[in-house]
C-alpha cells in the first residue's frame, strides 16, 4: 500500500459513514412524514416555526420580529397600563409623526391592540388582512398600514386604557381591531388565585415589579429562577429558529417536544413567584381592592372586564367616526374548568356585544376552514375584513 | 413672725399682683392695640381665619388635597398614602380599598333605589364633592324628578389628577362593574398648569403630574442626590406641621398678638419649605435615574405644550361623553374657575398672597384659559353638555381663594349651583335623545 492510499483510507471511510449517516436520516426523516402523514398530522413547518416565534413573543413580552432587539425589549413603567416596551413607544412615537404627514393622511391606519396573539397577529402575520383589504375598491388605491400596540400579557382594561392614552395624544386610526381574551381569562385567574385582583394586571408585570423584590430574599430567589427559565426557553426557541430546525420532521418535533417542556418550567417559576408574593396580600398597591378568591367570581370579574373594556372601546371609536372589529380569540385546549367557564362566558359576551352592533369576528368560528395552522392569517384576515365592510356598508363607520 | 416681716412679705405680694396685672393690662391694650391697627389696615382679626390658615398649612404639607379647614387631628389616613397605581398612574390605598366596597354597593339594591353621580376630575372637584354635596344635592331634588329618589354622590376626582386620568378613571370603574346614574366631570386648571409644569421637567404632558409621578416611578432610591433633597423637603414640612399644631393645640389663633407673632413664624418656615421643594422640582428638572418613565417625546416649545395639553383635555371629555352615552349616562362637564384666568375674579391682597405659584402653573392657567373656553365651544357643538364656569366669580369681590387654584366653601356653593343647573340640562338633553331613539 502507497503512502497515498494509506492518507485516502480514513478520508474513504468518512466520507461513507458521513454518507450513511446522511441517507439513514432522509430516510427516517421520510419515514416519519410519512407515518405522521398517515396518522392525519402531515408535517408543517411553518405551522412549527410559527409555533416557535410566537412563544419567543410570548416570553419577550411583545411581537416576535421586535423580540431580537433586547432594547426593544426592555419593559418600562406606564402610568396607564402598568407597563410598556421601548418598542411599543417607538412605535407610538412614529405613529404620531405619520399621522401628522401628509402620507398619513391618505393613509389607512389600523391599530391593533391585545395581548400576545394580538401582538404576533400584527407584526407577523397582518399580510393576508392587507391584501383582503386591498381587494375592496375602496382600500385599492390606499395605502395601509398596521400599528401595533398589543402587549403579551395585556389585558381588559389595559386595551381600553391604551386606547384612551393613544386617542388623547392625538391618533385618530381609520381602524380599531382587536384581538383578545385568552390572556384576559388566563391572567384574571392566576391573578385571583395568588390574591390580586382579576382586573389588575398581570402579577408578574405589576405586582412584582412593585413588591419589592430586593427586599424579600424568597421573592428575589422566585424572580431570578423565573427570569432564567424564562432565557433557557429563549434561547432554545432562537437557536431552533436560527438553524432551521423547523424544516426538519424529526428535529422540528424534537424542538417543539423541547419548547414544550422549557414552557412547563416557565410557568412553574412564574407560578412560584405568585405564590411567594401572596405573602403581601395587605400591598394593596400591588394586588389591587379585596376579591373573593372562588374561580366562580374570578371569571364573572374578568369576563365583565372584557365586556365592558370592550365596549367602552367601541364608544370610544363610534364618537370619532373611527371603525371597529372586535376578535375573540380561540382559546387553547385546556383542562381547567374554570378556564372553559370563562370561555362560554366570553362567547356569550361576544354575542351580546353583537346585539348592540359592535362588528364582532369570532376567531373560532372564522378558522373552521383552516386547514393548516398556516392558512389561519388568511382566514382571520378575511373574516376581519367581512366584518369591518359590513360594518362600513351598514353606515357605522365613517370611513 | 415680726410685723417688718409680714410688711415686707405684703409688699412683695402687692408688686407681684402689680406687675401681673400691668402684664395683663399691657397685653390687653396690645391685644386691643393691634385690633384696632389691623382694622386701621382694612383687614380686621378674625381667630376663625387665624384658625383656618394654621390648619390649611397642615393641609398643604400633609395632605394629598389641600383643604382650608384641615382637621387638626393628625391620623393615619389611607387616603393620604400614594402608592403607584397600574391605571391611575398613582392613587391612594385608602381609594384602592374603596373599590371593593363600591363593587359590593353598585351590585345591590341600593343602587338600584339610590340616584348615584360620579364627579370626576382634580382637586377642585374632590373639594366641591365635600363642600358642595348639600347645596348640589338640594338643587337637584328640587326638580321633579328626584322628587322621591334618593341622590348619592361618589367623588372619583384625586389631587393633582387630569385627562387622560378622568377618562381612564371611568373606564377603570365600568371594568369593575361600577355603574353610575350621571357623570360630572369639573376640571381644566391642572390639564393647562401641570401640562406646561411637567414639560419643564421634560416629562410627557400627557403623563400624570411628574412631582407625584416621577418621586415613585423614578426609583428616587437610587439618586442619593435627590434623597437629600426630598428629606430635607420633608424635614421643613414636618416643621410648618408642628409649628401650625402648636398655634391650633394652644389656641394662639384666639388672639390677634399671638397670631401675628406665630403666624409670622409659620409663614416663614412654610416660604423655607417651599424654597426647598423648588429645589426638588428644580433636581427632577435637571433629570432623574430613570428618564424612561418620563413618556413618549413631545415638542416642548411652550405654544405646543398648551395645545396637546388643551387637545387631551378635549379627546379625554369626548372619551367619557362616549362611554356616558354607550351606558346611557347623562354627563356634564364644567370648566373650572381659576385664579390666574385674568378678568375671571377681582382678587383680595389674601387671594394674591396666598395665590403665589410656580410660574408654570400661572402661565399654564393665563395662557390655557382662553383656549380651553374655545375647545368648550366645540364641545357643545359635538353635543357635550359643556358648562364653562371660569368666570363664575367675576363679579366676587370678598376671598374666596386660598392658594393657587382651591376656593373656599361659598365658592364652591356658588359652583354648585352652576353644575346642578347644567347637570339638569344634561338631563333633560339625555332624556330627550332617548325619547327620539
Amino acid at each position: 500500500m502507497t503512502s497515498a492510499a494509506a492518507k485516502r483510507g480514513p478520508l474513504l471511510r468518512l466520507a461513507w459513514v458521513s454518507g450513511l449517516l446522511l441517507a439513514a436520516f432522509v430516510a427516517v426523516e421520510l419515514a416519519f412524514r410519512g407515518w405522521l402523514a398517515f396518522e392525519k398530522r402531515a408535517w408543517d413547518s411553518d405551522a412549527t416555526r410559527a409555533r416557535i416565534e410566537r412563544s419567543l413573543a410570548g416570553a419577550d413580552e411583545h411581537g416576535a420580529k421586535t423580540s431580537r432587539a433586547s432594547e426593544d425589549a426592555a419593559t418600562v413603567l406606564h402610568p396607564f397600563f402598568a407597563r410598556d416596551t421601548r418598542a411599543a413607544r417607538k412605535e407610538l412615537d412614529r405613529a404620531l409623526e405619520f399621522t401628522s404627514s401628509a402620507e398619513g393622511t391618505l393613509a389607512f391606519d389600523v391599530v391593533v391592540f391585545g395581548g400576545a396573539a394580538a401582538a404576533d397577529f400584527a407584526t407577523n402575520r397582518v399580510g393576508p388582512l392587507t391584501e383582503a383589504l386591498r381587494a375592496d375598491p375602496r382600500y385599492a388605491a390606499r395605502p395601509i398600514r398596521v400599528w401595533n400596540q398589543a402587549r403579551a400579557g395585556f389585558k381588559q382594561p389595559q386595551q381600553a386604557n391604551a386606547l384612551a392614552y393613544l386617542l388623547d395624544a392625538g391618533v385618530e386610526p381609520d381602524l380599531v381591531l382587536v384581538i383578545d381574551g385568552v390572556e384576559d381569562l388566563t391572567i384574571a385567574l392566576r391573578n385571583g388565585r395568588a390574591g390580586t385582583h382579576p382586573v389588575y394586571p398581570s402579577t408578574e408585570s405589576w405586582g412584582s415589579r412593585l413588591g419589592r423584590p430586593l427586599n424579600d430574599p424568597a421573592r428575589l430567589q422566585a424572580v431570578l429562577a423565573a427570569r432564567q427559565s424564562e432565557q433557557r426557553m429563549r434561547s432554545w426557541a432562537r437557536t431552533s429558529l436560527s438553524l432551521g430546525l423547523a424544516h426538519s420532521a424529526c428535529l422540528g418535533t424534537f424542538v417543539v417536544d423541547e419548547l414544550e417542556r422549557r414552557l412547563a418550567e416557565v410557568n412553574a417559576a412564574q407560578r412560584h413567584v405568585d405564590d411567594v408574593g401572596t405573602r403581601e396580600l395587605d400591598d394593596r398597591a400591588a394586588v389591587g381592592p379585596r376579591h373573593a378568591g372562588d374561580d366562580i367570581a374570578i371569571v364573572r370579574t374578568a369576563t365583565r372586564a372584557w365586556f365592558e373594556g370592550a365596549l367602552s372601546m367601541w364608544a370610544m371609536c363610534r364618537e370619532r367616526g373611527i371603525a371597529y372589529v372586535h376578535v375573540l380569540e380561540t382559546a387553547p385546549h385546556d383542562a381547567d374548568v374554570a378556564l372553559a367557564q370563562g370561555e362560554r362566558s366570553l362567547a356569550g359576551g361576544l354575542r351580546e356585544l353583537e346585539k348592540r352592533g359592535v362588528p364582532i369576528v369570532d376567531a373560532r368560528a372564522a378558522l373552521e376552514a383552516s386547514k393548516t395552522a398556516a392558512d389561519e392569517p388568511r382566514d382571520l384576515g378575511a373574516a376581519i375584513v367581512r366584518a369591518h365592510l359590513a360594518a362600513l356598508d351598514a353606515g357605522d363607520a365613517r370611513r | 413672725m415680726s410685723a417688718p416681716d409680714q410688711q415686707r412679705r405684703s409688699g412683695i405680694w402687692k408688686k407681684l399682683a402689680l406687675a401681673v396685672v400691668s402684664l395683663v393690662v399691657a397685653l390687653l391694650l396690645a391685644e386691643g392695640g393691634m385690633r384696632v391697627l389691623l382694622r386701621l389696615r382694612g383687614q380686621p382679626f378674625d381667630p376663625d381665619k387665624a384658625r383656618n390658615d394654621a390648619a390649611n398649612a397642615i393641609s398643604m404639607v400633609e395632605s394629598n388635597i389641600p383643604r382650608w379647614d384641615a382637621p387638626v387631628e393628625q391620623r393615619a389616613d389611607p387616603k393620604q398614602v400614594e402608592v403607584l397605581h397600574p391605571y391611575y398612574g398613582f392613587d391612594a390605598e385608602g381609594y384602592i380599598e374603596d373599590v371593593a366596597r363600591l363593587v359590593e354597593y353598585f351590585g345591590s339594591d341600593r343602587a338600584e333605589r339610590n340616584y348615584d353621580i360620579a364627579i370626576l376630575g382634580g382637586s377642585v372637584a374632590s373639594i366641591f364633592a365635600a363642600d358642595a354635596a348639600k347645596s348640589l344635592v338640594k338643587d337637584l331634588q328640587a326638580d321633579p324628578r328626584f322628587e322621591t329618589r334618593a341622590i348619592r354622590l361618589w367623588s372619583q376626582a384625586r389631587g393633582a389628577y387630569k385627562e387622560p386620568q378622568h377618562a381612564i378613571v371611568f373606564q377603570t370603574l365600568l371594568s369593575y362593574g361600577i355603574k353610575f346614574d350621571a357623570v360630572i366631570l369639573i376640571d381644566g386648571f391642572n390639564e393647562v398648569a401641570i401640562g406646561l409644569q411637567n414639560a419643564s421637567f421634560g416629562a410627557s404632558p400627557l403623563y400624570p403630574s411628574a412631582t407625584k409621578w416621577l418621586s415613585r416611578a423614578s426609583n428616587p432610591s437610587a439618586d442619593r442626590e435627590m434623597m437629600d433633597l426630598m428629606l430635607a423637603l420633608r424635614a421643613k414640612q414636618s416643621e410648618v406641621t408642628r409649628q401650625a399644631r402648636r398655634i391650633l393645640d394652644l389656641g394662639l389663633y384666639r388672639s390677634a398678638v399671638a397670631s401675628e407673632l406665630a403666624l409670622g413664624l409659620l409663614w416663614r418656615t412654610r416660604a423655607d419649605a417651599s424654597t426647598q421643594f423648588d429645589k426638588v422640582t428644580a433636581r427632577l428638572s435637571e433629570g432623574i435615574a430613570n428618564p424612561s418613565v418620563n413618556g413618549p417625546t413631545f415638542d416642548p416649545e411652550q405654544g405646543a405644550v398648551l395645545r396637546e395639553s388643551v387637545g387631551a383635555w378635549v379627546a379625554g371629555s369626548r372619551t367619557i361623553a362616549a362611554m356616558c352615552r354607550e351606558y346611557d349616562m347623562p354627563f356634564v362637564h364644567v370648566l373650572q374657575p381659576t385664579l390666574y384666568d385674568e378678568g375671571s375674579k377681582k382678587l383680595t391682597p389674601d387671594e394674591i398672597e396666598k395665590g403665589k405659584t410656580v410660574k408654570e402653573w400661572s402661565e399654564g392657567a393665563r395662557l390655557g384659559y382662553p383656549q380651553l373656553r374655545a375647545a368648550g365651544e366645540d364641545l357643545k357643538k359635538r353635543g357635550i353638555d359643556f358648562v364653562d364656569a371660569s368666570q363664575l366669580f367675576a363679579d366676587v369681590s370678598e376671598t374666596l381663594y386660598y392658594d393657587a387654584c382651591h376656593f373656599n366653601v361659598h365658592g364652591n356653593e356658588l359652583l354648585a349651583h352652576t353644575v346642578a343647573a347644567g347637570m339638569l340640562a344634561a338631563i333633560r338633553h339625555h332624556d330627550e335623545a332617548a325619547a327620539h331613539r
